[in-house]
């Protein structure tokens, strides 16, 4: 399978990666960005247009490495791929479901390649656009596919906010966002910073807010986190390459000022991920904290029938997965 | 963009260097097959859901299916051809045909790779650590257990006869 042709370049320095971003967006060239290429690669090949040139990442040292600082963060590289984060000795010691997690994704193979970084920003899946050229053929292209259509919800019409319900299937996402991560992106203009939670936008197409030119670089996790920990479980039909039709991260932690603070998160069920949390402190009993905490995050997704799990069925499924993983933290609390 | 655009690349396959004009969207896959003849390493569905296409770069098993050929410069690419020392089989590769875990032999080529990287940092791995080394490459024919039976087998620690199916 042929990708359409593109530029090939792979900048050894990060401003001259960010300086050939401005270059090309300055000339009108278009561009994609690769880590892993793990997502990125199997798009392009069922992509009939060019994308100008392809900027690989690989080189770049400023994305790379694990860095602990003891007490206050670790710091994840953008580049460093899942097989290291599921296997390096600071990410076990100190976030166990970080490790958990990352070997939780696609298969040996591909975490071999694939990057934290390219997780957080994989692109949202679709029955109807996830497809081969063949079936995607069949179709009249849909919104996402740069169409005036959608498939999946048939009465959005251009204009609507989401415009297209493609879900967010990053299993590390709902983690990081119950560890309070912060990233930092990178451009011409310098460096920001901003929370997971604040990234990712609730439409299938526009996914984040990475902006042309930029370079996420770091994804910074505070220490300690939640006290008795996080949990992640991931339903799928197969134990590997599946991506998950559900996934359920939980967190249990103290309240500054005393009580339990209930944590949860989704991926796979929305067109971004969720997270909420319920201070046990406010709520009376633990029992009305977790089911608050439930039926809150239940309101916030809509599943839609996309593989094998109907969508009742994976709503069935968030809270026998919450309290299940809760239960586990509140015995080890 | 020009579509005829060349790209001048150096591999290192097998511990030679192969230097070929390619366009830039060639994956290693393709370079493997198309460009330097070595066709062991076999194409599946082209985007990584079958695993069929691992080789090694810089020891670890990748999909070559889903690396531009371009990445792989400044690397050592390990292909099945290069397991073998000559006309000697590589104990995993014994193994495999010994315990009848090769019937099509489409997936084999991957999983000879994926196993020989498992013993090279497990010499003894659990049953538990070969089906995680394998579980990223599919299997049509076998169901499986033959292919970790023989894995086993060829790491000492099991004699491919009194393996508990798992
Ligand atoms: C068979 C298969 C199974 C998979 N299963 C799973 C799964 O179970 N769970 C899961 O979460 N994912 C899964 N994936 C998707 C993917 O492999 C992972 O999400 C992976 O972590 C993506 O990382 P990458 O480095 O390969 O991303 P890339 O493909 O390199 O990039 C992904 C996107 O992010 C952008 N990007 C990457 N890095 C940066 C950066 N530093 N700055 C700015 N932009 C950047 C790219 O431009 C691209 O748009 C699967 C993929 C395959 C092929
Ligand atoms: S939800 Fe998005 S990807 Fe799916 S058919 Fe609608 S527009 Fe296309
Ligand atoms: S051919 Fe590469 S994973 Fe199927
Ligand atoms: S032997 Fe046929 S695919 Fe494995």
């Amino acid at each position: 399978m042929r990708m359409p042709p593109f530029r090939f370049e792979r900048p050894a320095e990060l401003r001259q990666a960010l300086d050939l971003l401005r270059e090309l967006d300055g000339a009108g060239n278009g561009y994609v960005l690769s880590a892993g290429g793990t997502d990125l690669v199997p798009m392009m090949k069922s992509q009939p247009v060019s994308v100008g040139s392809l900027i690989s990442l690989t080189k770049l040292k400023a994305l790379g490495g694990i860095r602990l600082d003891p007490g206050k963060s670790l710091s994840l590289g953008a580049l460093v791929t899942l097989g290291d984060l599921s296997s390096d000795a600071a990410v076990r010691e100190t976030f166990p479901c970080i490790a958990e997690t990352a070997g939780k994704i696609a298969t040996p193979q591909i975490r071999n390649r694939a990057t934290v970084g390219g997780n957080l920003l994989v692109d949202n899946r679709c029955i109807y656009f996830n497809q081969s050229e063949q079936n995607r053929l069949a179709h009249t292209p849909c919104f996402k596919a740069g169409g005036e259509t959608c498939h999946l919800v048939p009465k959005t019409a251009r204009g609507d906010d989401p415009l297209c319900r493609a879900r967010f299937v990053s299993d590390l996402a709902p983690v990081l966002l119950l560890l309070h991560a912060t990233i930092r992106i990178a451009s011409t203009a310098g460096e920001r910073s901003l929370p997971l939670r604040d990234f990712h936008l609730p439409d299938g197409i526009s996914r984040n807010r990475l902006g042309r030119g930029e370079i996420l670089t770091r994804i910074d996790v505070p220490l300690p986190g939640p006290s008795a920990g996080v949990l992640y479980e991931k339903l799928r039909i197969r134990n590997a390459i599946d991506f998950p039709s559900l996934g359920v991260a939980v967190s249990l932690g103290r309240i500054p000022g005393g009580g339990t603070r209930f944590g949860a998160a989704l991926t796979g069920v929305h067109t971004r991920p969720v997270v909420m949390q319920v201070d046990e402190a406010a709520r009376g009993s633990r029992e009305e904290s977790v089911d608050s905490l439930i039926a809150g995050i239940s309101r916030a997704v809509t599943p839609f029938r996309q593989g094998f799990f109907p969508p009742d069925y994976l709503r069935k499924m968030i809270p026998v997965l919450i309290r299940r993983n809760m239960e586990k933290l509140l015995r080890k609390a | 963009m020009e579509s005829g655009e060349m790209k001048l690349v150096t591999l290192h396959v097998n511990g030679r260097p192969f230097r070929r004009a390619i366009v830039p969207s060639t994956t290693l896959l393709e370079f493997l097959r198309d460009e330097i003849d070595l066709t062991g390493t076999k194409r599946g569905c082209d985007m990584g859901e079958c695993g069929v296409c691992t080789v090694m770069l810089d020891g670890k098993p990748v999909l070559s299916c889903l690396l531009l050929a371009a990445e792989a410069e400044g690397a050592e690419v390990t292909t099945v051809e290069g397991i073998a020392r000559g006309n000697e089989l590589h104990p995993v590769q014994e193994a495999l045909v010994a315990h009848g875990a090769i019937q099509c032999g489409f997936c084999t080529p991957a999983m000879v790779v994926n196993a020989v990287h498992l013993l090279e940092r497990r010499p003894a791995p659990t049953r538990e650590e070969v089906k995680e080394c394998i579980s990223g490459t599919i299997c049509r024919c076998t169901g499986y257990t033959k292919i970790e039976k023989a894995i086993l087998a060829a790491a000492g620690g099991d004699s491919g006869e009194g393996g508990k199916e798992a």
